[in-house]
């Protein structure tokens, strides 16, 4: 090749990563700058994938399923609901400010599943009451009933009223200190014991021991009993997992506002983000028809915020172009997939970096990459755990078929029919057992796998099994790199809101690829050699 | 840029090169994409050496459809051994090498049919060595024998054959090899399976130090006799043959494997687009600093 030609390509090479640079800057520049773009929205907001799962057996009967479903509040933005009925009717109903949903039918035989999806994004709330402010305020009619003794919170019952005497509770005194002596009674001396069932404001106070719903019960009693609305609020604390428990904690009407009190939890005027309110008022979570053998669990994913409250700013701005959200949108993608397409070349860089800057060696130059796509919908434990085991059945597999002489072709396909049935096998299990993670198994990419399986047999025939095992623990290595650079949040907002990010990663790939060094592995190739050889 | 630069100039590499610096400074600089089927293609390979008058081991058939799988024994009535190779394979794989005693078959000591063979005829058209996997052609060849000059180098009871790798930019030789067949390596000269890599001084044609994986050793592990200074057979004659193969196959530059034929002399086995870059530890020397 001339020395004009070369001379030419390394002035390209040297140039365009810094046009690249100088493009995504601009264009990055002009939708802040200009358009107003903001990363706020979106970085700042974690989002969870809630479930709810119920099943049931039917026995030929009428059955009815309701369940509280949250909605969007103040501190609460519930996006993306969809539910799974079967063969039962669904609706929603809003009653006296909250939400349920409604599954029946007039006949059900045998096992059913309901299940209700949605996103939640929660923020914390916090007050700070005025010390100065009296007791008697001026109440609402639609308030007022907050004031009234009810059946689980007997505010008018002697004890209570006793109590709240004992306390030096007094319409006269600040809110802040009645509010502050309940509270303080409250959590100091009654006992948490956990307990399944309904603890009323009154049993709560003559055992001196109640779970999450006998404290907030009580509390509730007494702030009525000195005349401070109060109400009950059930939902459920937000963290990563399966569980049933839900969570009761109290609001209290002061100058306009509800103001929330965890007397479990020890949050005093404030509740954090992990709060998420399900109904207000005594209710039960799930209500259904008795002697069907009913059971349910939550399962909840932290994620990236849903984006789509704060790409509804961004989708406003006249340059549509710019913005690819609105663009997959008006072509009805999800945004999970967006997510995947847009990411794909960021993780791409895991790829690059093992394999041309460190010289780790793997099945294929991509299949790292893709592998990632499919820990994606399992986590990465769980990813790297399926991919060991149908790596492994699919060598058994590869194994016993070489004895039957099949051609190449056809034997691959027979590799991939079973690597398919081993899959929907442990979807099965995973759903069977409750592991949802388990199940999703079958969103891997299964020609992939299959290639890999194949490539690993070879190897183990002409290189060893040593040589084939370091092989797949390389390309598990690079597939976690691609997969915690694909998910990892922050990123994800960036190159969402900015997709001119992947020109950035482009630059970084035009650098590599005139990189003509080493390799990080062949300093140690040839470290005997370089320190004989003389330059 | 500099950026790369100063990455490459960190510790001295002196002068050897790695595998990013061989293809971006060699293998795209010097050779065209178009003309790889030139050397990838063996068959098509030999001819293009055959018609310049460069030897290569002869072919015996070539099957690339039912027709002439069906005549694969008459063509080979009248070879005692032969050679099956996939046409487009790589790294050594698929090829099997068929001994016969008496009318019967056998391939590394162990008895095989006629039946084995078409099996594994077949799996090279169907493209399980060749890259990725397409369709490809399986032929036959002769059979060669070690020249006596490298026998003391190769453990007794070795079927495999040595080869001599010459690597040259255009018509200048760079680097030169003789790999040897070892236990280790199942009696491949595959630097890759445990195969023994000599270095070999241009000038003179004797080897020099040898490697075997990335380990630098002077002294056989097997036989354990020097591996210095064995002088290699028809090393002048390789060298003029070796010269004319960069015009003929289009490519600028190219590991040349020679074999050293008892009664035969030297052949070309085949031309590598991508030569491997252990050369460079059994010389001690890096290609960098030999290349222009």
């Amino acid at each position: 090749m001339s020395v004009a030609i070369r001379r030419h390509s390394r002035l390209l090479a040297g140039l365009l990563p810094a046009l690249l640079v100088l493009a995504a800057s601009a264009m990055a520049f002009y939708k802040i700058a200009v358009l107003g773009y903001n990363l706020d929205p979106i970085a700042a907001s974690e989002s969870y994938y809630v479930e709810t799962v119920m099943e049931f057996d039917g026995h030929g009967t009428a059955v009815e399923v309701s369940l509280a479903l949250p909605q969007t509040l103040n501190s609460q933005i519930v996006s993306d609901e969809a539910f799974a009925s079967g063969d039962m009717s669904f609706n929603v109903t809003t009653e006296e400010g909250n939400r349920f949903g409604h599954w029946t039918s007039s006949a059900v035989t045998g096992s059913r599943r309901l299940q209700y999806t949605a996103t939640v994004v929660t923020r914390d709330v916090k007050y700070a009451i005025d010390s100065t402010l009296v007791t008697s305020q001026d109440i609402p009619g639609v308030v007022a009933a907050q004031l009234l003794p009810d059946s689980t919170i007997q505010s008018d019952s002697p004890d209570i009223v006793a109590l709240a005497n004992s306390l030096r509770l007094s319409s006269d005194s600040t809110v802040f200190f009645n509010v502050r002596t309940i509270y303080k009674y409250v959590t100091d001396s009654l006992r948490y014991v956990q307990y399944s069932g309904t603890t009323d404001a009154l049993t709560a106070f003559r055992l001196g021991e109640a779970s999450c719903g006998g404290k907030s019960r009580l509390m509730t009693a007494l702030a009525r009993q000195v005349g401070i609305p109060a109400r009950l609020v059930g939902g459920k604390i937000l963290s990563s997992g399966q569980s049933k428990a839900t969570h009761v904690w109290v609001e209290m009407y002061i100058s306009g506002y509800w103001v929330p009190f965890c007397p479990t939890n020890h949050y005093f005027a404030e509740v954090p983000s992990d709060y998420m309110i399900l109904y207000y008022g005594e209710q039960p979570v799930i209500s259904h028809t008795k002697d069907i053998n009913f059971r349910f669990f939550f399962n909840l994913k932290k994620r990236l915020a849903s984006l789509d409250q704060g790409l509804q700013k961004l989708q406003q701005n006249p340059l549509d172009i710019l913005n690819i959200w609105s663009t997959f949108k008006r072509v009805a993608i999800s945004l999970e997939l967006l997510k995947i397409i847009i990411m794909l070349p960021i993780g791409v860089l895991a790829v690059v970096v093992f394999r041309n800057l460190i010289g780790v060696e793997t099945f294929g130059t991509f299949m790292p990459a893709l592998i990632a796509i499919g820990f994606r919908d399992t986590g990465l434990g769980y990813g790297l755990l399926l991919f060991s085991l149908i790596i492994a059945f699919g060598t058994l597999v590869r194994t016993v078929l070489s004895r039957l002489q099949l051609l190449h072709t056809p034997r691959l396909a027979i590799i991939l029919s079973l690597v398919v049935l081993f899959i929907l096998a442990l979807t099965a299990i995973g759903v069977e057992i409750g592991l949802l993670d388990l199940a999703r198994v079958a969103l891997f990419p299964m020609v992939i796998l299959t290639l890999t399986v194949e490539r690993f047999s070879i190897i183990t025939e002409e290189s060893g099994l040593i040589k084939a095992l370091e092989l797949s623990v390389l390309t598990m290595l690079v597939a976690s790199g691609a997969y915690l650079l694909m998910s990892w949040r922050l990123l994800q907002s960036v190159v969402i809101t900015f997709p001119e990010a992947i020109l950035l990663v482009i630059a970084i790939y035009i650098y590599v690829g005139r990189y003509s060094g080493f390799r990080l592995m062949e300093w140690f190739r040839f470290k005997q050699i370089l320190a004989r050889t003389t330059p | 840029m500099n950026l790369t630069n100063w990455l490459e100039h960190l510790p001295s590499s002196k002068g050897l090169l790695g595998i990013n610096g061989r293809n971006l400074e060699l293998i795209y600089t010097h050779n065209p994409r178009g003309f790889f089927p030139n050397v990838d293609d063996k068959l098509l390979c030999k001819r293009l050496l055959d018609e310049a008058g460069i030897p290569t081991p002869r072919t015996y058939h070539v099957v690339d459809g039912p027709g002439s799988l069906a005549v694969w024994k008459e063509k080979l009535a009248d070879a005692p051994n032969f050679v099956i190779k996939p046409n487009r394979g790589f790294g050594g794989q698929g090829i099997v090498l068929v001994s016969r005693v008496a009318d019967r078959f056998s391939s590394s000591e162990e008895p095989i049919n006629d039946d084995d063979i078409t099996f594994h005829i077949l799996q090279i058209c169907n493209g399980a060595f060749s890259l990725d996997n397409l369709a490809d052609t399986a032929y036959f060849e002769v059979t060669v024998v070690n020249h006596s000059g490298l026998s003391d180098l190769i453990a007794d009871g070795i079927s495999g054959v040595a080869d001599v790798r010459l690597i040259y930019q255009k018509d200048r030789p760079v680097m030169a090899m003789l790999r040897l067949p070892t236990r280790e390596s199942g009696g491949k000269a595959n630097l890759h399976q445990g195969g023994l890599g000599l270095g070999i001084d241009l000038d003179t044609g004797m080897t020099l130090n040898g490697c075997q994986r990335n380990r630098v050793i002077t002294i056989h592990p097997e036989t354990n006799r020097s591996l210095r200074g064995v002088q290699i057979p028809f090393f002048e004659e390789m060298l003029c043959y070796g010269a004319r193969v960069s015009s003929v196959v289009g490519l600028g530059y190219i590991g040349v494997d020679f074999v050293c034929d008892r009664t035969l002399g030297p052949l070309i086995l085949e031309v590598n687009a991508r030569p491997g870059l252990n050369i460079q530890i059994a010389n001690q020397a890096g290609l960098r600093t030999r290349v222009r």
